[in-house]
């Protein structure tokens, strides 16, 4: 029997999943100078989430227990459920890296220049790597507690720089067009990993939520949608209306919010900030393993699990030498190299794939 | 020999064989009528004035109708003796049970049958209060060593039929009784399988405490996953949750399965005290829990790598206590704990006239004369006490707890904050990752039931508690089992 987890589990896993990223968002990434102005550029996430959520939708409808690697397999076969299981494997191993480079960058240039990078690797890797072997329950069990302690510091935070907030540091809205706003919005989706996450999670999503036999998939996924872009607005709100211009000098203004932060004597309260930060990258990258693991079900367990430990190391190693020099990371890492990525695995292929299940279904019906 | 024989010589001389070199086996010949008859028992585990005034007295004078040997046992069954714990045995494994257990078994010839009557009469320490699990309202009786004494305190409590105890035997030598106790209308099959299957495969020579079986029942891990008890109420209201429970002869601890980690934190006073106090002491053990296991770890980490953390007032006060002391914060803390570790140890072992003498030097050497000669500071002192006394409030956790300081100490002193941090996340793997006969052991937190936080983030009133049933078998995710890479 395939383990199963509910919709509130999944939809807070991919919440820390997304989030983690999503707040790493700053003024050199999206060009421009008003931050705020990135509220629009979440919302323009928002809108192409829910749009390109619906091929998934209707395809995990017809195929509950089905991943879209597997109805891949079952419509178009192995030629090409095997290449497509290879690009979602490249696509999560890329973003793996990507988020344990931008957290390493985080430690250590903001943080404590002389932290080991070794160590922390090692750590969080080794943490994650545990979670996606223990499976998908383990994560999403643990999700709940993580993404509950993430929004009580995120809460303390904001309510500790609350009386910072200076309204007249908020510029007017597109004063320099719009163009931000739409770079801001393909850094977003660049960085989502949300649907392809989805597309192959899909099948350990149990059919019913509660006694009476309903399932909250969809209710779940607009309230996830909604609340992370809602938890966006809020961050953005308070990094401009506090830091002001400062914020467009910070490589990581969520990070300097946090470390202006002052409650009741205790100051700084950026180490709050980096432990939930890390615990919800640990979610992400054990989930962006799991997800691995799925893309090379053929193969048997015992060395699916190895090849996992292997991809593991292997991600150790590119995230140790990236973050050796910033240029580095900055030329792997551009919009430009992640966007197409994001955009075949997320809506590309589930598009196409929903398109050759709907003819598939047609002839069916015809013959 | 497997089977009795029908002659009582060829049956009294190979069990007499078994028995050779044991002082406390008594055989006593005797003629019943005109067949000749044997009584086998065990010394000190049998009343002997039971077995002369029921049994060796009626035998004697019953005047019997026969002497055909099993008509004679049939005779006797029926009409002589009327024990209420009455057995016919037909094999020499049986009749070796019957006599560990405090039977009486009469031989005779030309039967190959042999019967048992009950006749315990050994020494056993009295229903007394539980030292481990006080209560402040509530009952003050405990589980005694005589399982059937426990059997009979868990009957009284539930007067119903559907209280089953279902007997085993376990340990290859030690031939320990057990039962298997569960209410039928509740438990679930599958849980009461899993157990049976479980204690089946235990390969123990002896069972001389119910901690020997915890790791046939569950794998090992950094929590224990099957609860201890010493009280009969808390096993009642274990065994209404669809839990079952395991008695042990010759401990006064029981055992059930499925063992959830909140339960660790409930005790049988939180249900007697009033809802608003319970709650307040659920929440301070809560705190108490993180504290015991975090707070060392987080000293050292904030100490020796992000001091900046610390409000200014703080941070002057423990940079002037650690200037003087040659030690770095990390092996401070490893030391005084360590030190506590081995007071502990000495002041549970040592004989009891000379634990204050442990309780003294303790006190003078670590509190006074250490800090007094700079060895260690005051406020890593006070960590250690504040962690010691915190982790007492939750004493089932004592175990876990003690290594995980430890460790979280070393961790805060290699990596600094962000270390203790990341072995939080790992712990909570670890503790989401695990189930407890299929049941998840972090439910009803992990998976997530808010109907079930009545009893977990408060406790509600019984008017609430009883509203809702709280089978372990319906928590959020049970019966799943565990699907990994």
């Amino acid at each position: 029997m395939k383990t199963k987890i509910s919709a509130l589990q999944l939809y807070l896993m991919l919440f820390l999943s997304r989030v983690i990223v999503s707040i790493t968002i700053n003024v050199q990434t999206v060009g421009g100078s008003n931050l705020i102005e990135s509220i629009f550029s979440s919302l323009g996430l928002f809108l192409y989430l829910t749009v390109f959520s619906l091929p998934l939708f209707v395809l995990h409808k017809s195929h509950p227990e089905a991943s879209l690697l597997q109805i891949a397999e079952n419509n178009c076969g192995r030629g090409v459920s095997v290449p497509m299981s290879a690009i979602y494997a490249l696509y999560f191993i890329v973003m793996n890296i990507f988020s344990l480079s931008l957290f390493l960058t985080l430690l250590v240039n903001t943080t404590d220049p002389v932290a080991s990078r070794f160590s922390i690797v090692l750590v969080v890797l080794g943490i994650a790597l545990y979670g996606a072997i223990r499976g998908i329950e383990t994560i999403s069990r643990a999700s709940v507690c993580i993404f509950t302690l993430f929004m009580l510091g995120m809460g303390m935070i904001f309510l500790a720089v609350s009386p910072n907030v200076t309204p007249h540091y908020l510029m007017p809205l597109f004063y320099d067009g719009t163009d931000q706003t739409v770079q801001g919005f393909l850094v977003f989706t660049a960085r989502c990993s949300s649907l392809a996450e989805f597309a192959v999670l899909m099948p350990f999503l149990t059919s019913t939520d509660t006694k009476s036999g309903k399932s909250h998939r969809v209710l779940g996924f607009v309230v996830w949608n909604g609340g992370i872009t809602v938890f966006l607005g809020v961050l953005l709100f308070f990094i401009v209306s506090c830091l002001g211009e400062y914020a467009a000098l910070q490589v990581f203004p969520a990070y300097t919010l946090a470390s202006i932060a002052e409650i009741a004597g205790i100051q700084r309260l950026d180490a709050l900030f980096i432990g939930i930060s890390m615990m919800a990258l640990i979610v992400r990258i054990a989930c962006g393993l799991f997800c691995i693991a799925v893309c090379m079900t053929p193969i048997p367990t015992r060395p699916r699990a190895w090849l996992t430990a292997l991809i593991a190391a292997l991600t150790a190693v590119l995230s140790l030498w990236l973050t050796d020099s910033a240029a580095r990371v900055g030329a792997v890492f551009r919009t430009a190299y992640l966007l197409p990525f994001s955009v075949l695995t997320g809506a590309m292929l589930p598009s196409l794939l929903w398109f050759f299940d709907c003819i598939k279904k047609k002839r069916r019906r015809a013959a | 020999m497997e089977n009795l024989s029908e002659h009582l010589k060829e049956n009294v001389t190979y069990i007499n064989g078994l028995f050779e070199n044991a002082m406390d086996y008594i055989e006593r010949e005797f003629m019943v009528g005109t067949v000749p008859a044997a009584l086998l028992t065990m010394d000190g585990l049998v009343s002997k004035q039971h077995i002369t005034l029921s049994i060796l007295n009626p035998l004697m004078r019953a005047k019997i109708p026969t002497d055909n040997g099993k008509e004679t046992l049939l005779f006797i069954e029926e009409n002589v003796l009327c024990a209420v714990e009455q057995a016919e045995l037909s094999t020499v494994s049986e009749v070796l049970e019957r006599m560990m257990n405090g039977f009486a078994v009469l031989l005779l010839d030309n039967c190959p049958t042999a019967l048992a009557f009950g006749t315990q009469g050994f020494a056993a320490r009295g229903v007394d209060e539980p030292d481990t699990e006080v209560m402040q309202r509530g009952s003050r009786e405990g589980f005694v060593e005589t399982y059937q004494t426990n059997i009979s305190l868990l009957r009284r409590r539930l007067k119903t039929t559907e209280l089953k105890f279902e007997k085993m035997t376990i340990g290859e030598e030690s031939q320990t009784p057990a039962a298997l106790c569960y209410l039928k209308n509740i438990a679930d099959p599958k849980i009461i399988n899993t157990l049976k299957k479980r204690l089946s495969a235990c390969n123990l020579k002896d069972v001389l405490a119910a901690g020997y079986l915890a790791g046939y029942l569950e794998r090992p891990a950094i929590f224990d996953r099957v609860g201890f008890t010493e009280r009969p109420d808390t096993l009642c209201g274990k065994l209404h949750e669809g839990r079952i429970g395991l008695l042990i002869d010759g401990t006064p601890t029981a055992l059930y399965v499925p063992y959830l980690f909140v339960e660790n934190f409930q005790t049988a006073d939180d249900y007697a005290n009033r809802p608003f106090y319970a709650t307040f002491t659920r929440w301070l053990k809560y705190i108490a829990f993180f504290l015991a296991i975090f707070l060392p770890g987080l000293y050292v980490g904030i100490a020796a790598h992000d001091p900046e953390l610390l409000p200014e007032t703080l941070l002057v006060t423990i940079a002037q206590a650690e200037r003087s002391t040659p030690f770095p914060v990390m092996l401070e803390a490893i030391l005084l704990y360590f030190m506590y570790e081995l007071m502990r140890e000495a002041g549970l072992r040592v004989p009891k006239p000379l634990g204050s003498s442990v309780g003294i030097v303790g006190g003078l050497v670590i509190g006074e004369t250490a800090v007094s000669a700079g060895l260690v500071s005051a406020p890593s002192l006070v960590v250690i006490a504040v962690t010691v006394i915190t982790g007492y409030t939750i004493p089932k956790l004592y175990e876990p707890m003690a290594v995980l300081r430890l460790t979280f100490i070393l961790v805060g002193g290699i990596w600094g904050v962000w270390g203790v941090l990341a072995g939080f996340t790992f712990l909570l793997f670890e503790l989401c990752g695990k189930t407890s006969f299929s049941v998840p052991f972090l439910a009803p937190v992990a998976p997530f039931r808010l109907s079930a936080m009545r009893d977990v983030l408060v406790r509600a009133g019984w008017k609430r508690l009883v509203r809702h049933n709280a089978f372990v078998q319906h928590m959020p995710g049970a019966g799943k089992g565990e699907k990994h890479l």
